[in-house]
């Protein structure tokens, strides 16, 4: 027996069901069809096992009388009875299927559905969103989320429907066969569910405990595996085994116990069936003697209280799945109902004149700039500076100054707290995102590749661009050559475990990505010191030729790297300490002249 | 199966004691479906006479029936009979009653007929033959000449049904000797009730001590591999390590253990319970060989569907799963490249891509889940069907008596039984399958011999400083084709500061884990003190070693158990190393100080201060040998500066030899010795400024970082 989980409770229940039924909406005529033939198929079963009954009757009726040499069997009738249950049966299982497909159609649906609304959703979410978010959070909302909501949707109501019908059909039975064996089965059922009550109480500390003392443990082995290095070098290893080992005695503990209760509650209520079983025989018998009911319905009565268990117990178990499954659903809905991107303006102004070619200069104005990603905590706080058409902009500073956000405000991933942006002197927010976005281009120090050839990789920076376009690009790019000696050439597929493509010729193609889109305005991230020392001249030299008559916004890592810029800003902490070119920078002896002597500085 | 086998077997008895409580447990369960029988038939039917031979007779009705024997059968039957006078008082099956006629008393010999002669073959055709007559109202007592020829007519074709008609007249014939068989029927009907109940009062019984046993058990044998699991993986060397991936062990450790403890338990209960159950429904089925084909035929139609299933559905399985990964691979694409999408308006592009697979994943979703549906409704009209035929087939048999209505009734629950039990079975073979995935995986880190062992004769390093030597040590990772380092010579000696740059995968770091032996030199041979490093116990080696590593790692706890991390440190050498690894401020700063708290994987402190915490692990203790695996990066300059300062004061003092790897000219320029690596191979060693003339590498990493002028 699997160990039981404990159902996460849902915190909006009806707001989220009221959400989730709105994609159920366009589906139900279909489900009310499919429900009443459940319920059809349900009540055709019901009767099977009453037809039984009576044909055993007749059964007994008919040996009885052929021993008084009255008669006999009446096979012709029995014949009759048989062939009319079989042909219920089969129905009702034809039903049961057809009723199924449709469920599985409308489940499938909706989840494909729920799907693609995340997908879009994630486009439309502003980047701030992500940075509270782990992406394998997300990502367990698109798949195990949505696979919660789409196995349960329509089968939990379904199922739900079905034992409640299941449970109002069959006590219609029985009270038909005797209302004394009704009442009598009744006394033990609640007194079956009193003792799975009890014992889900009993083994609920358990089960606590075990995932906790589970989670412990799975911890520490996570933590020791993922320090071997050290757990060696500093000879842990008995230390750490003896802290595993009090550990696992916890959990030993709590993982026999929650077993044994989970285990043990099945024949306890299976005890109860029996004596529920036992006393049916006993008190029919009786009945049976004394006319008050025929041999058949005991045997028709047995199999009903035997039905009646299923549902009553199911009904319980589906509860703790709806709850998860609205837990599951609550969890997609949170993502669904983020704020989205603030809409563009309404009447964006054209990056394009009247042949359709971009008619952006490339100047960028900041003024009195001011964000944080939290409002609370402004990193910065009032930054203005103007850059001409085709100045080279170094951004410097120590790591977490800033030096990212301040392009990420260029691009309006984040919208500003206060001040504005002007590209081309017009606020940066008049523009529609997709044509702002347009005119910039960007590498970045972590070169994102998606799983698809190279080819496909660099297209991604202008999808109409030919082939031609993109060799060349790649040339401008110095990646050619090294593309070239890869066996499949351009179509070499790039994924997760391509070897033989390093992390440096990885930022190489996006530079040619770059290149093929041929912006105005550029934002480069430096290399980091995880690129070997000839790839990192190749990523110097492309770089510089890429900025070649554009504005340019490089984030600099190393400081000899930039003082050819036209403009320096130098960040601390989130504020621009100083501008200016090097020679001037050098001349103030402020942050800058600290900064790039500590470096050379004797210990 | 091997695996769990030789941990099962410390268990051997409890093992044994669960398949005989399982045992009993069968039998119980499938004892009550009998009683049930007998209740209806012999209970009800038959006014709960199971008898043919009549215990007790009227003498007048003994006339009638003698008078259907011959003379020898006749002398047999009364030399079994013991004549009572009118008014005695007498007990007939626990019964009192004072007897209203003459009557003929069966002897008690009788009642066990081993001995003596069996009546019922004698008795029965006059006893039907009585009960006939009187059914079609003849009164045969007043008669001289039996009406044989009649009687002989009238029981044409009843032949098969005359012991249960001997068993109806019987309940007559009682009733005229003065017995209630009101009362002989209710008290049979109600101890077979009673005796339902206990058995499964038993059943319960057995049930949950073989639930304990069996939940202990496998919660046992999973603490029991799940330890040995750890203490394998814990003695691994960094070589064993590479071989899994550490994610892959954290996998088996955990998850696969958690497998193997649901599949024993689920060995214990249900792959006990399913054959024990299924061979005993299949012995008592069988005693209808009439109908049992029935159930072949069940389960017949049960495969078909089955293996139906597994031709069409279960490749579709993996499709699924395939489609589920992309799916997912998509999604983390979008993620992580959400910023390049943006920037390169891609966004309805990818949008476009994610709807592909995301259709596909519905055609292939919705034919699967056609497919497999079909499973449910089909053993549902199997099991309904089953019950059907069983009562139409069984009809025939109990109109010649071969059967009984009761025995039909518990045929149908056994045949349940048996239908399950073979389902259950079936799936089984489905679902070990998997299990024992995780049973391979885990067995394959136990079966992992460890490379990096102590030598049987272990030497003892000096306690005082010594020199650190490499001599021609080449290495390559175990299976690979490319060496990662070769001929590296070099030594270090005490008070030295030996440093190593290169760009990446230049092999620097790989010569600091050779160090402690997390690799063991595949050419050449390292020593310490003059002895060959594989020549000490590992344990002595590492505790001349101060270690830190690449990547600063932090274990949950406080700032002091990562500092102290097991090891006995007195509070003077705690403060000291605090303070060398310039991590006053990270403990000043928090309200705690030392004891503030550190989350797993230290995602409660920045990078930088990781990095320092963790050298001032390696620093708390005094070691004969540092070696700082490029952990001074993460630091900005000025700490860096001060760190290196402090440690150079801790150096003058000890004398040790200090190792740095690093990337950044700075922190190494003054070292004693700078080797320069380039892929594996030493390409320079001397001073910086001696490099800076002769060593074209060194030049290449120095220019891109300092100006000419400035390094002049």
């Amino acid at each position: 027996m699997p160990p039981m989980r404990l159902a996460e409770k849902p915190k909006h229940f009806k707001a989220t069901l009221k959400q989730l039924s709105a994609y159920v909406r366009p589906y139900y005529g279909r489900i009310l069809l499919s429900l009443v033939l459940m319920v059809t198929s349900t009540v055709m079963c019901i009767y099977g096992p009453r037809l039984i009954g009576n044909v055993t009757t007749l059964l007994s009726q008919g040996i009885l009388a052929k021993y008084k040499g009255e008669g006999g069997i009446d096979f012709v009738r029995i014949g009759e009875l048989i062939t009319f249950i079989l042909i219920i049966y089969s129905i009702s299982a034809l039903i049961d299927y057809v009723v199924n497909i449709l469920h599985i159609l409308v489940a499938v649906d909706i989840s494909y559905r729920l799907r693609e609304d995340i997908s879009q959703k994630i486009n439309r979410l502003p980047l701030k969103y992500f940075d509270g978010q782990s992406h394998g959070d997300v990502l367990s909302r698109v798949t195990n989320d949505v696979d919660n909501i789409s196995n349960n949707l329509t089968s939990t109501v379904s199922q739900v429907l079905n034992s409640m019908v299941n449970i109002v059909g069959v006590l219609a039975m029985m009270i038909l066969i005797s209302f004394k064996l009704t009442v009598i089965s009744l006394i033990v059922l609640p007194l079956s569910g009193i003792i799975a009550a009890l014992m889900v109480k009993k083994s609920q500390k358990h089960f606590s405990d075990h995932s906790k003392y589970l989670g412990k443990i799975n911890g520490h082995i996570e933590e020791m595996y993922s320090g071997h290095l050290l757990v060696k070098t500093y000879n842990y290893e008995n230390k750490s085994i003896e802290k595993f080992d009090e550990i696992n005695k916890d959990l030993y503990q709590a993982a026999y116990k929650s077993q044994f209760y989970s285990g043990v509650m099945h024949p306890l209520t299976g005890f109860l069936q029996n004596v529920g079983y036992v006393a049916v025989c006993l008190v029919g018998g009786f009945e049976v003697i004394n006319g008050n009911m025929l041999i058949g319905d005991i045997q028709s009565f047995t199999t009903y209280v035997r039905r009646l268990q299923h549902p009553i117990s199911s009904i319980a178990q589906l509860m703790n799945t709806i709850q998860t499954m609205i837990a599951a659903a609550e969890r997609v809905f949170d993502l669904l109902n983020e704020k989205e991107e603030e809409a563009d303006s309404s009447e964006p102004v054209s990056i394009y004149d009247e042949d359709g070619n971009m008619k952006i200069e490339g100047n960028v104005t900041f003024e009195n700039v001011r964000f944080g990603y939290d409002p609370d905590k402004i990193i910065i706080n009032d930054f203005s500076m103007f850059v001409a058409p085709g100045k080279d902009v170094a951004i410097v500073g120590p790591t977490g100054a800033g030096k990212t956000t301040l392009v990420k405000l260029l691009m309006r991933f984040y919208e500003l707290n206060g001040g504005a942006i002007y590209v081309d002197y017009r606020n940066i927010r008049d523009y529609a995102r997709e044509d702002l976005r347009s005119i910039f281009g960007m590498v970045l120090q972590d070169a994102w590749l998606f799983d698809g050839t190279i080819r496909e990789n660099i297209r991604f920076g202008k999808p109409d661009a030919s082939d031609e376009e993109i060799y060349e690009a790649c040339r401008l790019a110095h990646v050619d050559r090294f593309i070239k000696t890869l066996e499949n050439g351009y179509d070499t597929v790039i994924s997760e475990d391509t070897s033989g493509i390093s992390q440096g010729q990885k930022q190489l193609l996006t530079i040619a990505r770059a290149f093929l889109k041929n912006p105005k305005i550029l934002i480069l991230d430096e290399a980091t010191s995880s690129v070997d020392t000839r790839t990192e001249q190749l990523i110097q030299d492309s770089m510089e030729e890429l900025r070649k008559g554009r504005t340019a916004f490089t984030i600099a890592h190393r400081l000899s790297t930039i003082r050819n810029a036209d403009i320096i800003i130098v960040l601390d902490k989130g504020d621009v300490v100083e501008v200016g070119d090097h020679a001037q920078l050098m001349e103030k002896k402020g942050f800058y002249y600290k900064l790039y002597n500590a470096q050379f500085e004797q210990v | 199966m091997k695996l769990i086998l030789k941990y099962l077997k410390p268990y051997a008895l409890i093992v044994l004691a669960i398949v005989a409580l399982t045992f009993i447990q069968v039998q119980t369960e499938l004892t009550l479906p009998d009683y049930m029988s007998r209740i209806v038939t012999e209970g009800i039917q038959y006014g709960g006479i199971t008898e043919e031979v009549p215990l007790a007779v009227t003498a007048k009705d003994m006339d009638i029936i003698l008078g259907f024997m011959n003379e020898n059968d006749r002398n047999t039957v009364l030399a079994a009979y013991y004549p009572v006078t009118k008014g005695t008082k007498g007990k007939i099956d626990k019964q009192e009653v004072v007897f209203q006629e003459d009557v003929y008393l069966l002897s008690q010999d009788y009642l066990f007929p081993a001995d003596v002669p069996d009546l019922t073959e004698i008795m029965r055709k006059p006893l039907v033959y009585a009960y006939l007559a009187e059914q079609n109202g003849m009164d045969l007592s007043k008669e001289t000449d039996l009406p044989i020829g009649e009687l002989e007519e009238k029981a044409k074709g009843l032949e098969d049904n005359f012991g249960s008609m001997a068993k109806l007249y019987n309940s007559a014939l009682y009733a005229r000797v003065g017995l209630s068989t009101q009362k002989i029927q209710s008290s049979y009907i109600l101890s077979s009730g009673m005796i339902m109940l206990g058995i499964a009062a038993i059943g319960v019984a057995v049930q949950m001590l073989s639930t304990y046993l069996s939940a202990r058990t496998s919660a046992k044998i999973a603490a029991q591999m799940r330890r040995d699991i750890f203490e394998k993986v814990e003695s691994f060397s960094s070589s064993e390590f590479s071989r899994f991936s550490t994610s892959s062990l954290i996998t088996r450790s955990g998850n696969d253990i958690t497998k193997v403890q649901q599949l024993i338990q689920l060995m214990l209960r249900m792959m006990l319970m399913s054959p024990i159950m299924g061979i005993t429904a299949v012995i008592k089925v069988t005693r209808y060989p009439g109908i049992s084909w029935l159930l072949i035929v069940a389960i017949g139609v049960i495969v078909c569907a089955m293996i139906v299933l597994a031709v069409f559905a279960v490749p579709k399985f993996e499709v699924i799963q395939k489609l589920t990964d992309r799916i997912n691979a998509i999604m983390r694409e979008f993620l992580d490249g959400i910023l390049v999408i943006r920037a390169f308006n891609a966004q309805k592009r990818e949008e476009q891509k994610f709807d592909e697979i995301n259709s596909e994943f519905r055609r292939t979703d919705r034919f699967v889940s056609m497919v497999m549906n079909i499973m449910g409704p089909v053993m549902t009209l199997v099991m309904n069907g089953l019950t059907v035929a069983i009562t139409w087939f069984s009809a025939r048999l109990i109109d010649i008596d071969a059967m009984t209505i009761g025995e039909m009734m518990a045929f149908s629950q056994y045949a349940i039984h048996v239908v399950m039990s073979f389902m259950f079975v079936t799936v089984m073979f489905f679902m070990i399958p998997r299990s024992l995935v995780s049973v391979r995986r885990i067995k394959e880190v136990l079966d992992t011999k460890n490379t990096i062992l102590d030598p049987e004769n272990v030497k003892t390093l000096p306690a005082e400083n010594g020199t650190l030597e490499f001599e021609h040590v080449g290495f390559r990772y175990p299976g690979a084709e490319e060496s990662v380092l070769e001929d590296i010579s070099f030594t270090a000696r005490p008070g030295e500061t030996v440093a190593f740059i290169g760009s990446t995968g230049s092999g620097k770091s790989t010569i600091m884990k050779l160090i402690p032996r997390l690799f063991d030199v595949s050419k050449g041979k390292i020593s310490y003190c003059g002895l060959d490093v594989r020549e000490v116990a590992q344990e002595q080696l590492h505790d001349k070693i101060g270690f830190a590593s690449q990547k600063a790692i932090l274990f949950s706890g406080d700032i002091l158990s990562n500092i102290v991390f097991g090891r006995d440190i007195p509070e003077e050498d705690l403060q000291r190393a605090v303070r060398i690894s310039q991590s006053e401020n990270i403990v000043s700063e928090k309200e705690e100080g030392l004891h503030a708290p550190i989350t797993q994987g230290g995602t409660n402190v920045s990078g930088g201060q990781k990095q320092r915490l963790s050298i001032a692990r390696a620093l708390a203790q005094d070691k004969n040998i540092y070696i700082f695996d490029d952990c001074f990066s993460a630091l900005d300059y000025e700490t860096d500066k001060k760190l290196r300062s402090a440690l150079n004061e801790l150096i003058q003092k000890t004398k040790a030899t200090v190792l740095i790897v690093a990337q950044r000219i700075a922190t190494i320029r003054n070292a004693d010795k700078i080797i320069v690596l380039d892929d594996g191979k030493i390409v320079g060693e001397g001073k910086h400024e001696d490099l800076l003339k002769n060593c074209k590498v060194y030049q290449q990493i120095a220019y891109s970082q300092l100006s000419k002028e400035e390094l002049a």
